[in-house]
């Protein structure tokens, strides 16, 4: 299930006064598998963006490919490709309505016209992909806590059984174990192989899981590469209001301090790995 | 009646509040918590969802009001009910949403929001709105709509706002959690700044670990009780305590220990990069 | 962009001599200019409220278009009334349509109406165009004060309109968004008969609601701990004062609403019988 960008630009209002251009001449491709973080500061475009690859916005000019078939064309059912391309939005507890989770979760599927069997096997595929217990799914959603009602609000999305997840900031406003959980859960669902893009503030995660990342300046994709090289590129990322991870940093201001380091990485344990090459050791090296 | 001299700012004493109304069903939302507060203190609360940070925050602000124990403000006792406005005053909170607390529809209409309610002069209000929206960097948005602001510049309304009351205390209760990493940075320097320049007690509330270093003394809550509390580092350094809460010590921090625990001669409660550097050279140029 | 059509009460920033009027002066005379053009009855006096409104919008310096954009959404119900008069009026017949009787009454008052309402629409968008919601906030508690007193809530009336004003534009953004949400899950708003749509409104107006609940509740908590205690002993930091020009333009509008009276009573209806 590619998708493929060419020339996407979107202008908001256009012919009104207030007109403006969200995103301009954005291309790119993205393959089955592939996990790629999308990043940049606020009012980048990251949202319009997205919004595109799902149909819910259509571009003013350019396309977008899914699977090689303009979504735009006569005759495709854009029903079918949000069927395909599930959008998380950003607090998705927001969009939960029915009276318990089960009946929201089965939202989904149940407008896509399924059989009540595959209803609820879907459902239950979806709970456990987030790791939701399935006791829960008789209680009110707004009963529940907030961790939980965001998982809730992404099994939603799950059940619909898309093949490329787009997730828009799905950590925000959680407590640290919440952030951790969803995190963890969306790293299982890339390794069942599914497709996932990842809209985000927060660079360490971004940094620990995505392979690809793409940087949004002003409506413009200023760099699409692997996030080893995005990472190394600080003064980059400060000039479009980013930030690389803090063990990035330190690795720049050891090099800077004439240390043999590497400057790409990415997590506490490479930095570790690094620092320990050019350390001697407590009572090893310091006695001898 | 005058107020209580005080040695410090704020002050609880075994409070213990329960929310729900019937008997039956009723949560302990905070089981005995003491606590002392100077005045020009920088204090963060940490603590997972459901931990009580945030009743704890509203008794020191008198939204509400203790089952059992006392919660003192500059010496006034939340339960009296003819210190509440003054306690509101002196005592500012700042919430984290920050649309839901803006109430006009221009920015300077809104911070005089406060000074209008306790009753102020129209050309003193004028000059609290604003010296408080220059001491936030806002002046420059005054006649803006804060629809149009950003997550950051919306929170800064909102402390401006506080600003404008004269207070001697702020709290802010996860004033960061819906913004992005820039709105974080100016939130928490424009708090900071307060704190350092004018002396105003901060008590802030946050998931983000990162924003403890900002503090004189970090608090720990859980289920109701004061868990931990300390220095940035003396917190962060009791880990495994704090992992089982579900809080991760900041990356830095991680890496530090790490290497402590290689048997690098590093301390293990560094948090920051620039202090991790330093001491990573003064180790090397050792050998 | 669900709030892009959206033009009730929205403010055009120009500088002119109606803008920079006291509120509660536009109030006012908007007040009497809606009395008036209903005492009006006959063409005479529309001249009379016709060149009193052309004068307003003139010194107002507000594009005659940004008005007649305005007039856009009440063009059907004008038609309806017109067509109304002129088919259920009697009199003599101009012509026929089935059962329907066209009368020349009819066509006479029929215009009657359509002009008297493009006038009343066009004053009063007048009003909010040239007046910043907060002014107009300002002003209409300011007017409703003395009412006070025979327990017209004014400050209330104030401040739910300020809040209502403050929150419309983030409503509106999340309904935008909660409906986008929704449809990422297959959700159709569009097509269906009226029964299947107005059903399909539940997942967009639920989660609005809740949220609107939750915002409500959130503000109510943060003005509480801002020292909110309802309007006694507040202050304004805004004061409104009446400057010469409210004056003229006040001394303006009453005679302007004499000379009507004048018409109404030298020239009489301009049908002598008939529902107005």
């Amino acid at each position: 299930m590619p998708i493929e960008v060419k020339n996407l630009t979107h202008t908001y209002m256009k012919g009104t006064m207030s007109e403006v251009t969200a995103i301009s001449d954005i291309s790119f491709k993205i393959d089955d598998g592939e996990f790629v973080g999308l990043i940049g500061a606020t009012g980048s475009g990251k949202s319009t963006l997205i919004q595109h690859l799902n149909g819910l916005l259509k571009p003013s000019s350019g396309t977008v490919l899914v699977d090689g078939v303009d979504i735009w064309s006569k005759g495709v059912s854009l029903k079918q490709v949000r069927r395909k391309i599930g959008l998380v939005f950003q607090y998705p507890e927001q969009q939960v309505f029915e009276e318990t989770v089960y009946e929201d979760i089965a939202f989904g599927p149940r407008n896509l016209g399924y059989s009540q069997t595959e209803i609820e096997a879907r459902v239950e595929t979806a709970c456990r992909l987030v790791g939701l217990d399935t006791e829960l799914l008789s209680r009110s959603p707004f009963e529940l806590s907030g961790g939980q009602v965001r998982r809730v609000a992404i099994a939603g999305i799950l059940a619909i059984q898309p093949k490329v997840l787009i997730l828009d900031e799905p950590t925000a406003g959680l407590d640290p174990r919440g952030r951790t959980e969803i995190l963890d859960n969306i790293k299982q669902l890339h390794e069942t192989g599914m497709t996932v893009i990842l809209v985000s503030h927060n660079m360490d995660a971004v940094a620990r899981l995505c392979e690809r990342v793409m940087v949004l300046e002003k409506g413009k994709l200023v760099f699409d590469g692997s996030a080893r090289e995005v990472f190394a590129q600080r003064e980059f990322l400060e000039s479009k209001q980013l930030k690389p991870p803090e063990v990035t940093i330190l690795m720049e201001k050891l090099r800077q301090r004439g240390w043999a380091v590497r400057n790409d990485v990415l997590t506490v344990e490479e930095a570790y790995a690094e620092i320990i090459k050019e350390l001697p050791r407590r009572g090893v090296a310091g006695v001898l | 009646m005058t107020p209580v001299d005080k040695p410090c700012g704020l002050e609880a004493k075994g409070v213990f509040f329960r929310y729900g109304v019937d008997e039956s069903d009723k949560v302990l939302a905070l089981a005995g918590v003491d606590l002392e507060i100077s005045q020009g203190e920088f204090v963060v609360v940490l603590g997972p969802n459901g931990s009580g940070k945030s009743t704890l925050a509203k008794h020191l602000n008198a939204l509400l009001l203790p089952d059992e124990g006392d919660v003192w403000v500059l010496g006034m006792n939340t339960k009296e009910p003819e210190f509440t406005w003054e306690i509101r005053r002196s005592a500012g909170m700042v919430f984290q949403n920050p649309d839901n607390q803006l109430v006009a529809t221009v920015v300077e209409e809104d911070v005089a929001f406060g000074p209008e309610n306790l009753g102020v002069e129209p050309p003193e209000i004028r000059k609290l709105v604003a010296g408080a929206l220059e001491a936030v960097g806002m002046g420059a948005f005054r006649r803006h709509s804060p629809h149009h602001l950003s997550g950051g510049q919306k929170q800064r309304v909102a402390i401006a706002g506080i600003l404008a009351m004269k207070p001697k205390c702020i709290i802010l209760d996860e004033p960061t959690a819906m913004l992005d990493p820039s709105g974080r940075e100016e939130v928490m320097k424009t708090v900071k700044q307060l704190n350092e320049e004018m002396g105003i007690t901060v008590i802030h509330i946050t998931h983000f670990m990162d924003e403890a270093l900002y503090a004189d003394r970090v608090i720990v809550m859980d289920k109701g009780e004061i868990a931990i509390v300390g220095t940035p580092r003396e917190v962060f350094s009791q880990w495994q305590d704090m992992a089982q809460l579900g809080l991760e010590v900041p990356p830095v921090g991680q890496l530090s220990r790490r290497l402590w625990s290689a048997g690098i001669d590093i301390d293990p409660g560094i948090l920051t990069v620039d202090e991790l550097v330093d001491e990573l050279c003064r180790l090397k140029s050792r050998i | 962009m669900i709030s892009g059509g959206i033009i009730v009460g929205q403010y055009y920033p120009v500088s002119s001599f109606v803008h920079s009027m006291d509120p509660r002066a536009k109030i006012l005379i908007s007040m009497i200019f809606m009395i008036v053009l209903f005492l009006g009855n006959n063409f005479y006096s529309f001249a009379v409220t016709g060149i009193f409104a052309v004068l307003a919008v003139t010194l107002s310096k507000i594009p005659w278009r940004v008005l007649i954009r305005g007039l856009r959404p009440i063009v059907f119900i004008m038609s309806f009334t017109i067509l109304l008069h002129l088919f259920l009026t009697p009199g003599e017949a101009i012509f026929q349509i089935g059962p329907l009787n066209a009368t020349w009454p009819g066509l006479i008052q029929g215009l009657f109406i359509g002009l008297r309402l493009i006038i009343l629409i066009i004053f009063t968008s007048l009003l909010t165009l040239t007046t910043s919601p907060i002014e107009l906030t300002d002003g209409l508690e300011d007017i409703l004060k003395p009412f006070s007193v025979i327990g017209v809530p004014a400050h209330e009336i104030a401040m739910m309109m300020t809040i209502a004003l403050r929150f419309i534009p983030t409503l509106l953004e999340e309904a935008d968004r909660i409906m986008k949400a929704q449809m990422a899950r297959g959700a159709d708003f569009e097509s269906g008969n009226m029964v299947q749509r107005a059903k399909s409104l539940v997942p967009l107006l639920v989660p609005l609601f809740v949220s609107a609940f939750r915002r409500a509740d959130e503000l109510a908590m943060a003005m509480e701990a801002r020292c909110y205690r309802g309007g006694e002993g507040r202050t304004r930091m805004r004061q409104l004062s009446f400057s010469a020009k409210d004056y003229y333009a006040l001394g303006f509008t009453i005679v302007m609403s004499a000379l009507v009276v004048y018409t109404r009573i030298r020239f009489g209806p301009v049908i002598p019988k008939g529902p107005v």
